[in-house]
């Protein structure tokens, strides 16, 4: 269970507990699998984060042929940079995993 | 070959000229008597800018909960100072809409320089700088002294880019070579002949040197939103691979490594809306 703010809330996501108004009273009960209605209605009542369940900041692991494919493409863009530096380290591995989730994705779709 | 940067930039022909609509901007927001009215009537003067300013001050990059829908609101929620930058960037975008595209497409030259300009506006807000619009603007023009070049010097130009191709050199070091100075010395030539800032003159002028700025840091800003921009591989100006980092640039910004991927994320995050925003109007 987690709580999450409003505007990254997804469809699909199920509500962990109640969600009450600043009154108290009940808007939408737990359990609730929620849809784009839902969501809508939400954010119109004013709700800032509600509590769901299982864990979104844990993305599903990432096939290692995706980051092999990416540090490929990657390699002739950063051939001129000086990788002993710490700061273009941490760069180039940001970008080689931002590529490879795009590739991954790009595949899945 | 005997070719200095001012000459490329004041001689006539094919330069263009900021618009008389950004001077008068200018001159009523530098007005201390000027009123936020008074700005907005200058501003709805140009309709076509108007509707871009809106379009800015309804963006994700300013996250409003209501609709902006006067140019003197946006002033409120934009700031000021902020709105003559922003003018500046999506006029001067719109200047160079349809120069020839030999060597380079201009689409791709415009992503690659509004992600350098995202780049430095959240290096700058990560530092708390104070306006940061106008490392988005500085980020945005970074890189215009090559569409002068491409422009004035075609020929060369164009040789530049074979060469840094053939041997894997940058961009920027083969222009030294090529032409004497690089295509940072161009831009910031243009811009100190538009009579703009010295400070945004600065940033673009070292972008690629930044201790040589007078102020290093905003140059430092550029300089290292140019190279994360490239890593990410958002759009060309021509340059094909990552520059390093400048000694002490990095260390300069005093932010840590590990904000990195945040800011990776960020720029990925405004970016789509942004290019919606300022190449809506041009032709794509």
């Amino acid at each position: 269970m987690q709580t999450v703010s409003i505007e990254t809330l997804k469809e699909g996501a199920t509500l962990a507990s109640d969600v009450r108004d600043s009154t108290g009273q009940l808007l939408m009960p737990l359990g609730v699998v929620l849809t784009e209605k839902h969501l809508e209605m939400l954010q119109a009542r004013g709700v800032l984060e509600v509590c769901i369940e299982g864990d979104l900041t844990q993305e599903p692991p990432l096939d290692p042929k995706w980051i092999e494919r990416a540090q490929k493409e990657l390699k002739e863009s950063f051939a001129l940079v000086d990788m002993d530096k710490t700061v273009m380290k941490v760069l180039h591995e940001v970008c080689v995993m931002r590529r490879a989730k795009k590739l991954a994705k790009e595949r899945s779709v | 070959m005997n070719l200095d940067p001012e000459q490329l930039v004041s001689e006539s022909g094919r330069i263009p000229s900021l618009p008389h609509v950004y001077h008068e901007i200018a001159t009523a927001i530098d007005d201390p008597g000027s009123s936020t009215s008074k700005i907005g009537e200058v501003i709805s003067k140009d309709s076509g800018l108007s509707v871009r300013l809106l379009r800015i001050a309804n963006s994700s990059l300013y996250n409003f909960p209501s609709t902006v829908d006067t140019i003197s609101q946006a002033i409120i929620v934009i700031g000021i100072q902020q709105i003559r930058d922003l003018a500046l960037g999506t006029m001067v975008i719109e200047m160079f809409d349809g120069i020839p595209e030999d060597l380079v497409d201009m689409d791709s030259f415009w992503r690659h320089s509004l992600a350098c300009g995202i780049a430095a506006r959240m290096l700058a807000s990560n530092r708390r700088e104070s306006n940061v619009e106008r490392f988005l603007v500085a980020g945005l023009l970074h890189d215009l002294g090559r569409l002068i070049l491409y422009m004035k010097v075609p020929e060369l130009a164009g040789e530049a880019l074979e060469r840094s191709r053939n041997e894997k050199r940058l961009l920027y070091l083969v222009e030294r070579e090529v032409f004497g100075f690089d295509h940072g010395e161009v831009g910031g030539a243009l811009l100190k002949y538009w009579k703009l800032p010295e400070s945004l003159e600065m940033a673009v002028r070292h972008h690629h040197q930044p201790t040589k700025a007078k102020r290093p840091d905003d140059a430092s800003i550029v300089h290292v939103a140019d190279i994360i921009t490239n890593a990410m591989r958002i759009g060309s100006s021509g340059e094909q691979f990552v520059p390093p980092f400048a000694p002490t640039t990095w260390e300069r910004l005093k932010l840590p490594e590990d904000r990195i991927h945040l800011m990776v994320d960020d720029v990925d995050r405004s970016y789509q809306n942004t290019v919606d925003v300022f190449l809506q109007h041009v032709k794509r």
